[in-house]
């Protein structure tokens, strides 16, 4: 029993020993009381990003804030150490919660980076009147301090719409969209139809939704219903903006060994390896320019709150290019050379985009 | 830690040496469970020290860091108990998870379903149409249990899996939101008679505590449910019958108790206390069920009830500390560069240290108890009768 005990405080004081020798150096200082930056240019502003589900390493939007971010340091926008991420638990219950946190540590601009993190911003923007608080493809209330930092999707789905038509051999294409009658997807479906027509007035499109309530966004099994559909009434490229639904689309090209196209992110580089061959390319939201954007609108003293639209002007929006797709198989040089000269003629104004079908 | 004796100590009474025993195992366990974390703490280059002054500094400096702690223990109050009550009898509820979910559920469908019930009616309805799920969603795994004697361990399990998708399902269809333009999937939004109010907001105390705190009436029903918890296990006949079965089923049939009536019964008040766990989630926070509801606390609950030691009073206590860390995991994020997964091994080494050292006191209290009586009969064959303090 002595023996025993003795072993133990033994064990015990060595630990201490052992903690009290690491701890002896700080090398951290918490928020808060932030080491002078080092260059001069240098803004002190701090910027914190709440992620949302998924979080770093998603591929997705996570990753193109953290670029943006991380952009921002390099361009000495702002200094690392005055930068915060926070990631969401697995279902996301805590993103008010980690968004508040920031605000709390006194985080000059705070992103959502997802439209989820909207309501939970009108909740507490009255709190935090002296801070920024943008949200990535937001919809939050108007105010004073706030900025919903949205995309002009339908040009990038124009450049999407006219790789299809270029692509396509029997001059039909489709197009499956998530909820209906919220004017929000019919933007993508526009400007993709758009598109596909500058480039071959003659081609057909077909359409579908899979449904009118957002449980349209969360139903693959429909999506990929759909989408065989349309590749069996001749489609041989399909777009979708569905969320979700939309890995049905990428099952259904697999087996009828046609073409998609995703939307949001680069989705070549989440799907599998069969998919990748067949994903032409994605209309990407630029969640790295917004980002960035924002932090520039702040040391800048530009910020305007409200709804900000980016488009290919500002680099909101953009097609994906890729390891997979960069290839004559896919997306060929041709292609994307004709795809740059519409993006400048709708930098230039030459194109006007539609947002109504 | 007295020197060796070979006489007892009279004056010490078997509930001090409990007490003392335990307060010296917990505080043995967080010293070790401290001093480990150190070490990990400080691979990832960051001080100790700091890290811990974090935790403390964000889940007790100010009445608005304290209150979202006792926010945290709310839930976690309900599912230790709910795991306590069946684990007296020697059941295992790894079902709580489950029975919340599909208590939020049954508590929404009458938030929405009744809400032409002045509040004072409508309030305790959803709250009891919550204990009603939960139970009946118990009550399942119970009957397998005494009917066919499927382990409880493997059926709650299956009834977890069974509650998300049925939630989900829910959510898709029968009970998803009309409203136009929506882009998350969720109920309509509960009229405000549904909701519980903030304490903040009872005592006027929204200066100090904002209202992104959800610390609500539902914390004092935990307290108070506590309070009915013990008086159930330890002050009435089927309390008593129920630890019974829990310590030694065999000899309470050879008393005369039911052990399978009883074994269902203990499920379902589990499953009732488990129904309780997700209403500060829904009506204390959002007024409306989504699909991004909270989960894992029912999983939680295991962990309370252990650190609780399965009393009540234990397990207001360790959900509160759970309720701390999970405010220092938060203060972690937005103040270091740890990964937030850094708390969770924390929590781990913690509850395994006092597991540890909880089985070193009552094995060490076991064997003073041993000596204790042989020194009592050399006694006793020398004074004469005096009572043991065993």
């Amino acid at each position: 029993m002595q023996n025993k005990r003795r072993t133990w405080f033994a064990l015990l004081a060595a630990l201490m020993v052992v903690a009290a020798a690491c701890g002896g150096d700080k090398t951290t200082t918490p928020a808060g009381g932030g080491e002078s930056a080092p260059g001069e240019e240098v803004s002190d502003v701090k910027v914190g990003l709440a992620l949302d589900v998924g979080g770093l390493g998603d591929k997705s939007f996570n990753d193109a804030a953290n670029r943006g971010l991380q952009q921002a340091i390099e361009a000495g926008l702002v200094s690392e150490q005055n930068t915060k991420l926070i990631e969401t638990n697995q279902t996301g219950s805590n993103r008010d919660a980690n968004l508040v946190n920031l605000l709390d540590s006194e985080y000059d601009l705070v992103l959502g980076i997802g439209f989820a993190f909207s309501e939970g911003v009108n909740q507490i923007v009255d709190d935090y009147p002296d801070q920024f608080i943008g949200i990535v493809d937001g919809f939050a209330d108007e105010a004073p301090n706030v900025a919903n930092l949205g995309f002009k999707e339908h040009e990038g789905s124009f450049l999407v719409g006219a790789a299809a038509a270029m692509k396509s051999k029997s001059g039909t294409i489709g197009f499956l969209g998530g909820q209906e009658g919220t004017g929000l997807i019919e933007k993508f479906e526009a400007g993709y139809v758009a598109g596909a027509e500058a480039v071959n007035p003659d081609i057909e499109v077909l359409v579908e939704y899979i449904g009118d309530d957002v449980g349209a966004f969360v139903d693959p099994t429909k999506g990929e219903a759909l989408s065989e559909n349309m590749y069996d009434q001749g489609a041989d490229v399909i777009y979708h903006a569905s969320g979700q639904s939309g890995l049905g689309l990428f099952k259904a090209a697999v087996a009828a060994d046609k073409l998609a196209i995703g939307v949001d992110s680069d989705q070549s580089l989440t799907a599998s390896p069969e998919e990748q061959k067949l994903i032409l390319t994605s209309m990407l939201k630029r969640v790295d320019t917004a980002v960035y954007d924002a932090i520039q609108n702040v040391v800048d003293d530009t910020w305007e709150p409200g709804f900000i639209t980016l488009g290919l002007a500002e680099e909101g929006v953009d097609y994906a290019v890729n390891d997979f797709n960069d290839n004559e198989d896919l997306l060929s040089t041709d292609i994307q050379t004709k795809l740059d000269e519409f993006k400048q003629q709708i930098i230039d104004g030459e194109i006007e985009v539609p947002e109504k079908p | 830690m007295s020197a060796r004796t070979i006489t007892p100590t009279p004056t010490r009474s078997p509930w001090v040496e409990l007490i003392g025993g335990q307060a010296l195992a917990l505080g043995g366990a967080f010293l070790f469970a401290a001093l480990v974390g150190a070490l990990i703490i400080r691979a990832y280059g960051v001080s100790p020290l700091e890290v811990y002054r974090i935790i403390w500094v964000y889940s007790s400096s100010e009445l608005s860091d304290f209150a979202r702690v006792l926010a945290n223990a709310t839930p976690l109050i309900f599912s230790g108990l709910a795991v306590a009550v069946a684990f007296k009898a020697g059941l295992f509820n790894i079902g709580v998870e489950g029975q919340y979910i599909v208590a939020m559920l049954t508590a929404s469908m009458a938030a929405l379903g009744l809400d032409f019930l002045p509040s004072a009616l409508l309030l305790p309805a959803v709250v009891l149409n919550g204990m009603l799920g939960g139970a009946l969603w118990a009550l399942i795994p119970g009957l397998l249990k005494v009917r066919t004697g499927a382990h409880e361990v493997v059926t709650t399990i299956m009834m977890n899996g069974i509650a998300l998708s049925l939630v989900a399902w829910a959510l898709l269809d029968p009970l998803k939101s009309s409203e136009q333009g929506l882009v998350d999937l969720r109920t309509d939004i509960f009229t405000t008679k549904a909701l519980v109010p903030t304490i903040a907001t009872s005592l006027g105390l929204e200066e100090q505590i904002p209202g992104s705190v959800h610390l609500t009436w539902l914390f004092p029903l935990a307290l108070l449910s506590c309070a009915l918890v013990w008086f159930l296990l330890f002050r009435t006949r089927l309390g008593y019958e129920i630890r019974a079965i829990g310590s030694s089923s065999g000899s309470a049939e050879a008393g005369g108790i039911s052990i399978r009536s009883l074994q269902l019964k203990a499920f379902v008040i589990s499953g009732a206390l488990g129904g309780l766990v997700g209403l500060n989630n829904l009506l204390g926070d959002r007024g409306y069920l989504g699909h991004n509801y909270e989960i894992g606390l029912g999983f939680a609950g295991i962990t309370v009830a252990f650190l609780g030691r399965n009393h009540p009073l234990g397990i207001a206590l360790a959900a509160i500390l759970l309720g701390m860390l999970a405010r220092g995991q938060e203060g972690i994020a937005v103040t270091f560069e740890l990964p937030s997964e850094t708390l969770i091994i924390l929590e781990g080494i913690l509850i395994l240290s006092v597991v540890i050292a909880y089985e070193m006191v009552r094995r060490g209290l076991a064997r003073r108890r041993q000596r204790a009586v042989r020194a009592e009969e050399r006694a006793i064959s020398t004074e004469g009768a005096e009572d043991a303090p065993a």
